[in-house]
């Protein structure tokens, strides 16, 4: 019984779904650049905006895009602080005295305490790891030590404009890239991104870069992924059996239980090369031979159009960057 | 009693995000020194139902009693001494030697359950005689020794665990004739000799009828019968089982259809050659 | 027609796999290979379709002696499924995978996907074409190997233990259908195996011991020779065994009535 399917593919039938592959990666590519050439916060909202109309038109589950975005919260409230604290020059929205001492610094050891001790029985994460952040910056600004007698460190905590502007200007532009690559890899099967890449990089043969060669590989890589997933099942279950608890985390247990898996897995993909290569020689397959795709892709106008659509923004956007338009704020 | 199911079922979430049920309902009772076979086609549950005798998998309805230990475990509680009176040899055990030597591998399942190296070694050791490895192959590579006798190694790993109940999942699968023979005569001796208990799962229905006295027999997650395997070649809905006929017993239909010979239940070669010639006197 | 002239096949030069075998076999017929494992029919496969070069001797293909520059041109008249249906599945999906050959030879596409259409029903999986490998099990793995070497129009097949690794659903499925090949589609079948029940329904029978050839004939004139095959570790099929054995006895042999059941029960299927 197997619950995975190669790649993350949602199935539809909106007009990206009937987009050229070529077209959808190279649109990709067009868009990525045109967002990393874009200057400030403004520009990027307005980027941001015409991206969620766009998506919304695809009907694409927006859900599952945003929970693809996740693993990023604690880089992005990471960068937030660095921000805060480097940049020295704008309007000053919010400043405050902070206090380091025995009484704030005994309150935050305490909360991070408590978020680790209750952190398993939270549904919602997220929503406890920025109070947890909040509470710690919080108590540094009302529990001065002076109040049971003693003395502490000060500093100035300062949110500047600036500061908030650029980490919005961030933000939206991680955001930006994850729902393109998402769009992507949402609405193309896997097969079709490896035809679309394979066409794409067809002039490269010029310079006897090998890849037919590459395409081969890369798809084979993706038929064995569900294979090896379960055969690795497999595998842990019978080390299992034979007493290794694969949840413990000594580290010198951690290598064994390592090596007890990947060395099966090694030897039987050994294996697999060698017949795969056997068989693949007896149908007839040539290193660097001439071949026909039983896949063939058809460009048509419409795929055209979107072209020149995304070549309007990467010219609109060079043309701001380069200051021969101008936008006033 | 040493194994019991209890309206057991088990479930899991499948493709498209639904509820798969595997098996339901399993109500099963194994006392010590049986020799049990399990049968049924392919996707019956077979495999879903003995790996929770090991807990590999643990019941999400239902009770599983194995020794003194309960299925589904609570929190704090150890696997392990589970894993070590249960074995379980899975399809094509061949693929979980790693080791640099032969005895090393087998060693390394008695070393996980504490033993030292003298004792592992001691314990690898009887175990490798008894499938038969001969002593000047335990240093070399497990890889470089033919396919049977890497099976026999693996084999070896679980013996020396030293398990009371031995649950093989197709054993003799891609074995030639003889090797299945000669595997499924040694899990016979270890369980007439050393009072193992031994759960066989298995389609080769002429396997089944030459070695186990009693069979289970699975359709669609259930349990469709229950019994010896005299009653199980006599049921008359035995067609509803969709299971081959073992050939002992097809061909004593065969001459008791064509030339009236009395049937008898008989599941061995040599039973039936000594049968033939004592109703020809 | 494939003539196989005193064939020698050594592994690094120190094991050698095959002693000098030769051996005819004429179009439209099914000849079963035996032996135990070791004997050198696996690498007679892979000699066959020229995955590997003798160290002596010549196969001769429909006239054309088997060279490395020929290969290609080889490759056009032998086809051949192997015994584990993972490690020849090439493509992505179904579809992908029974084109792979075809596209190797430079099919043009509407062509391909006529032949694909064609033989998917022609095994019986049609609705599959989407389907990934791990969605399916091994007999419809080999069922797909099978249609990927119908595609590609090879009059001679050979099935080295396509039907090892496969449960008794799986191996009948497959059975069943290189039966049907030889009745209905004429083609030259050469099956590996060690099933001598499956061997039996063979036209001709060649048992390998050792990288020797034992035994070539008829079915029926090969598994006579029951004690020297059980000598070599293959076990003749149990009807034959059962009548042979009592053959041998005197007192059942002059059971006449019991002896011809016996017969009669061993031909059966």
């Amino acid at each position: 019984m197997n619950n995975i399917v190669i790649g993350q593919y949602v199935h539809g039938s909106s007009w990206i779904y009937k987009l050229d592959p070529r077209i959808k990666i190279s649109a990709l590519v067009i868009l990525l650049v045109t967002t990393f050439l874009l200057s400030n916060l403004f520009l990027m909202s307005i980027m941001f905006g015409l991206m969620i109309v766009m998506i919304f038109s695809t009907r694409v589950p927006f859900l599952k895009m945003i929970r693809g975005m996740k693993p990023l919260i604690f880089l992005l409230t990471f960068t937030f602080f660095i921000q805060i604290f480097s940049i020295q020059e704008g309007n000053v929205l919010l400043q405050q005295t902070m206090y380091i001492g025995p009484l704030s610094v005994l309150a935050m050891m305490t909360i991070v305490i408590i978020y680790f001790l209750i952190k398993r029985y939270i549904k919602f994460k997220i929503i406890l790891f920025f109070l947890v952040v909040f509470l710690i910056f919080y108590v540094q600004a009302i529990l001065p030590s002076t109040l049971i007698g003693l003395q502490d460190f000060t500093y100035e905590f300062v949110i500047r404009e600036l500061a908030l502007q650029y980490t919005g200007f961030l933000l939206l532009r991680i955001m930006i890239v994850v729902m393109l690559s998402s769009l992507l890899t949402f609405t193309t099967l896997p097969t079709d991104i490896t035809n679309g890449l394979e066409s794409l990089l067809r002039p490269l043969k010029v310079i006897k870069f090998p890849v037919g060669e590459l395409a081969t590989m890369l798809s084979l890589t993706l038929r064995f992924i569900p294979t090896l997933l379960d055969e690795t099942q497999k595998i842990m279950k019978a080390q299992a059996s034979r007493g290794v608890e694969f949840s413990e985390s000594k580290l010198k247990d951690k290598i064994t239980q390592i090596v007890s898996l990947l060395i099966p897995i090694f030897v039987i993909s050994f294996k697999r090369a060698e017949d795969l290569a056997n068989a693949m020689e007896a149908r007839g397959y040539i290193i660097g031979g001439k071949r026909t795709k039983v896949d063939m892709l058809k460009m048509r106008v419409f795929d055209i159009f979107v072209l020149f659509v995304c070549l309007g923004l990467l010219t609109t956007s060079i043309l701001l960057r380069v200051g021969v338009i101008q936008i006033a704020l | 009693m040493a194994i019991q199911f209890k309206e057991v079922s088990f479930s899991y979430r499948g493709v498209k995000d639904q509820q798969y049920e595997a098996i339901k309902d399993i109500n099963l009772q194994i006392d010590k020194g049986e020799f049990i076979a399990v049968c049924g086609q392919t996707g019956s549950g077979k495999t879903t139902m003995v790996q929770h005798m090991n807990a590999l998998l643990q019941p999400t309805r239902g009770n599983v009693f194995i020794f003194e230990h309960t299925l589904p475990q609570k929190k704090k509680q150890k696997i392990g001494p589970i894993r070590k009176r249960v074995g379980l040899v899975f399809q094509f055990p061949e693929y979980q030697l790693f080791e640099e030597t032969i005895l090393k591998d087998i060693m390394f399942g008695p070393k996980n359950f504490g033993l030292s190296n003298e004792e592992a070694k001691e314990k690898a050791l009887m175990a490798a005689k008894l499938v038969g490895l001969s002593e000047d192959l335990l240093e070399k590579s497990p890889f470089r020794i033919s396919g049977g006798q890497m099976r026999r190694v693996a084999i070896a790993g679980i013996l020396a665990m030293e398990p009371d109940i031995l649950v093989l999942d197709e054993p003799t699968r891609g074995l030639d004739p003889q090797g299945s023979k000669e595997i499924m005569d040694l899990f016979y001796k270890l369980h007439k000799e050393n009072d193992k208990t031994i759960i066989l799962v298995s389609h080769d229905m002429d396997i089944i009828a030459n070695y186990a006295s009693r069979v289970v027999v699975l359709d669609e997650g259930q349990i469709v019968f229950d019994g010896s395997k005299e009653d199980l070649f006599s049921q008359k809905d035995f067609d509803s089982f969709h299971l081959a006929k073992p050939k002992t017993i097809e061909v004593m239909h065969y001459l008791n259809e064509q030339i009236g010979i009395p049937f008898k239940n008989l599941f061995s070669f040599e039973d039936v050659l000594a049968y033939l010639k004592e109703v020809s006197k | 027609m494939i003539k196989i002239k005193d064939l020698y096949f050594s592994y690094d030069n120190r094991h050698e796999a095959l002693k000098g075998i030769s051996l005819n076999i004429e179009d439209g017929t099914w000849t079963a290979i035996v032996g135990h494992n070791g004997s050198g029919k696996s690498t007679l496969a892979k000699l066959l379709v020229g995955l590997i070069e003798p160290t002596k001797g010549e196969i001769h293909i429909n006239d054309m002696l088997m060279t490395t520059n020929n290969l290609s041109q080889i490759r056009k008249h032998v086809g051949i499924v192997f015994q584990n249906p993972d490690n020849q599945f090439v493509g992505v999906t179904v579809k992908h995978d029974i084109a792979f050959g075809l596209e190797n030879q430079q099919t043009p596409q509407p062509e391909m996907l006529e032949l694909i259409d064609k033989y998917i029903k022609v095994v019986g999986m049609e609705g599959y074409l989407d389907k990934e490998p791990h969605q399916l099990s091994g007999g419809q793995k080999q069922r797909v190997a099978i249609a990927g070497a119908l595609a590609m129009n090879q009059d001679i097949m050979i099935f080295d233990e396509a039907t090892s690794m496969l449960d008794p659903e799986g191996t009948k499925e497959i059975s069943d259908f290189i039966m049907e090949l030889n009745t209905k589609y004429n083609k030259t079948l050469i099956t590996i195996t060690h099933d001598l029940e499956f061997a039996r329904k063979a036209d001709r029978v060649v048992v390998l011991s050792d990288g020797n050839i034992m035994f070539d004939g008829t079915p029926d004139e090969v598994f006579k020779n029951s004690s020297i095959l059980k000598e070599i570790d293959l076990d003749i099929p149990f009807g034959l065994k059962l009548y042979e054995t009592a053959f041998e006895d005197a007192q059942l042999k002059e059971n006449k009535k019991l002896m011809d059941a016996l017969w009669q029960y061993s031909l059966k299927k």
